[in-house]
């Protein structure tokens, strides 16, 4: 075997395990579980929904899908090809972007072997996040938004229907795409740091931008989507959610990204007269404080740093590989491979974090409406119920901004209006985690009754 | 919305020194805006050096800061070693104690939220002012919960029975709007608001006899 032949087999047995990490860590939470719901609603209907019809809370404005084409998109692969094929969908877009990242911009062997742990990284940092919804489209959107803009900084031409179709497609698959705007303004700023000009880099990247928001306009709802998820960003709510919070820097997971940016800040400062060293610093920079702000940015602090390594890795000089490099090549793929099949090998049960049998329960023992349940199962209940019910809350947070979303965290650390908020909201039946504090508080409570209890639910009628 | 100097004690790390930074804290973003700017800067300096000590004092402000996120109490050792480092360079030096002086002064004016000002159980609220208020962030249970309270102190049925009923109706309970509205029509003291009531009882299609 030539060692070209062993690069490729690694190359390839690199792409396996990449594709086995993000199925391994695949699922379908309460987000993709909504999305299916709001699918399924235009697939029913033919038509947009105007206002919501899912939640008994949630506020009475007009409800605009932020991404129509996932959303029903996904419910028609549900309905023809079932939940697993679903998860399947999402694993492709995430384990491409890693891919991409690992491989576009590393152009030799040593650079793609440099690369490959920061990808890793890139796929494991925010593990506990990956699952089947929009946000699947929107990593691949972004590093493809990375890889167009690194063309434009090196010179490179970039064909000028390529923003726009970025745009058009990111927009109608997730809220994200105000990145594909944003971040090519952020470069072009960044330039301008740089001690030498940088020619038409900074023209080019605001015609990028402007190209990116001009294919973003083409949706269902036209600019009035735009306008509504610049909302959903600014919403008081958003910065509520676990993911649009500082990660856990107690944990060395977290901060290892941190340390890259640290060292990669270091590096560059050694050749900060270099082209674009200082843009580059600039944006890591940025980047760093994203990541500090919420975990949802730290995979775009990662992405970013893949780059500026394979970049870096690149431009060393090329050296003759020692003779056995061939043979660390076939046994690093061998391991790879291997242990991407046996991740890729796993069963996946599509219901595994939601509660089927509770929800199922509520539906045969005709229990009352205003049923109460967390954040994170609504949009699980939604497809579920398919309208027959109505839930309390789900993970469209904008749409309960009206006081319901501060009143789900009273309810569930059992704060001490807890009891006064479940008669406000008038709930009679309760489904919610079992042994989480609130279903120790029920357990004790006179004035309710234990009906089901299983692996991740239980459920409470009022009495 | 007020102001606690003793919290930004806190988040300055002198208490809970061994937590770690969240950005979603009262002046976190502040803090954490001003330490990435003193980051820049110390950056900027360490480029311009020639000599290799540049390079090891950026690296080990670098993981200062990490430390920092790490431990809030590692936020004033960073302050220091930025601000000492940064010597060298008179225009960096004044942009560090700028920095720093704008951090302390932002963490300690960002505005909190009092404690407990959304207290469902506490005498002191106004059931008017409440009731207004969450009918405007469009949320009819908590509106008529405030709208119950207020009704409860009216000592004959007026507009707080009246705004009672309105947000029954809303929410589903016909029966019991429709009696809270013929209460109103039946008992009322003010003509005005017994009209008003008239005309809900005859849109929800039931007119007194």
């Amino acid at each position: 075997v030539s060692r070209a032949t062993a690069g490729r087999i690694w190359l390839a047995s690199g792409c396996l395990l990449l594709v086995g990490l993000v199925w391994d860590n695949m699922a379908i939470l309460g987000d993709g579980f909504w999305c299916l719901a709001a699918g399924d609603f235009v697939l029913r209907t033919h038509s947009l929904p105007t206002v919501d019809p899912f939640a008994f809370t949630s506020r009475a404005v007009p409800w605009v899908l932020h991404m129509p084409a996932f959303q029903v998109g996904g419910a028609w692969l549900v309905a023809h090809a079932g939940l697993r094929a679903f998860m399947a969908a999402c694993t492709v877009p995430i384990a491409a972007s890693a891919c991409v990242l690992w491989l576009v911009p590393a152009r030799r062997l040593r650079a793609q072997a440099i690369v490959l742990p920061v990808v890793i990284l890139y796929v494991l940092v925010d593990a506990d996040d990956i699952s089947a919804r929009g946000q699947a489209f929107g990593d691949l959107g972004l590093v493809l938004l990375f890889v167009a803009i690194e063309r434009i900084r090196t010179g490179s031409r970039v064909w000028p229907g390529w923003p726009v179709l970025l745009g058009m497609a990111w927009a109608n698959l997730h809220p994200s795409f105000l990145l594909g705007i944003a971040l090519p303004l952020g470069f072009a700023a960044a330039a301008t740091l740089e001690p030498a000009p940088l020619g038409s880099v900074p023209r080019r990247l605001v015609v990028f931008s402007g190209l990116a928001l001009a294919g973003a306009c083409v949706n269902p709802y036209s600019v009035v989507l735009l306008i509504d998820v610049v909302k959903l960003w600014a919403d008081p709510t958003t910065a509520g959610i676990d993911l649009f919070r500082s990660p856990n820097f107690h944990s060395p997971g977290w901060l290892s990204p941190l340390v890259l940016a640290i060292v990669l800040l270091v590096l560059l400062g050694r050749q900060a007269r270099a082209r674009r060293a200082r843009s580059d610093s600039a944006m890591l920079l940025a980047f760093m404080v994203a990541a500090c702000l919420a975990r949802r940015y730290v995979t775009m602090l990662v992405a970013f740093e893949a780059l500026l390594v394979a970049r870096l890795a690149s431009e060393e000089p090329l050296r003759d590989s020692p003779r056995w490099t061939t043979g660390a090549l076939l046994g690093f793929a061998g391991l790879q491979g291997s242990y991407g099949a046996v991740l890729l090998s796993e069963s996946k049960d599509p219901l595994r974090d939601v509660p089927a049998a509770a929800g199922e329960t509520i539906d045969r023992l005709a229990l009352p409406d205003r049923v109460l349940n967390p954040y994170h199962w609504g949009g699980y209940l939604e497809w579920a119920w398919r309208g027959r019910r109505k839930v309390f809350i789900d993970g469209r947070n904008q749409l309960f901004s009206n006081g319901v979303f501060d009143d789900e965290e009273l309810i569930a650390s059992v704060a001490p209006q807890a009891a006064t908020l479940l008669d406000l909201y008038e709930i009679q039946t309760v489904l919610w985690e079992g042994g989480a504090p609130l279903d120790q508080a029920l357990a004790h409570d006179p004035r309710w009754r234990e009906v089901h209890r299983d692996r991740i639910a239980v459920v409470y009628v009022r009495r | 919305v007020w102001f606690d100097s003793s919290a930004a004690a806190s988040l300055l790390g002198l208490d809970r020194s061994l937590e770690a930074f969240d950005a979603n804290d009262p002046g976190g973003r502040a803090l954490l805006l001003g330490r990435s700017a003193l980051l820049a800067t110390a950056w900027w300096v360490a480029t311009q050096s020639k000599s290799p000590s540049g390079d090891r004092w950026f690296a080990a402000l670098g993981f200062c800061f990490l430390g920092s996120l790490a431990a809030r109490g590692l936020g004033i050792p960073f302050a220091l070693l930025a601000v000492a480092g940064s010597v060298r360079e008179p225009r960096a030096l004044f942009a560090s104690l700028l920095l720093v002086a704008c951090t302390a002064v932002a963490v300690v004016a960002w505005p909190r939220q009092p404690p407990g000002s959304d207290d469902l159980t506490s005498g002191d609220a106004n059931p008017i002012a409440e009731t207004v208020r969450w009918a405007a962030r469009d949320n009819p249970f908590r509106a008529r919960f405030w709208a119950a309270q207020w009704s409860a102190r009216e000592a004959s049925p007026g507009s707080g029975h009246l705004t009672l009923a309105r947000a029954d109706w809303e929410l589903g309970h016909a029966e019991e709007a429709r009696r809270g509205a013929a209460k109103v029509v039946d008992e009322a003291d003010n003509d005005k608001l017994k009209g008003q009531a008239a005309a809900l009882l005859r849109e929800w299609e039931l007119v007194p006899r």
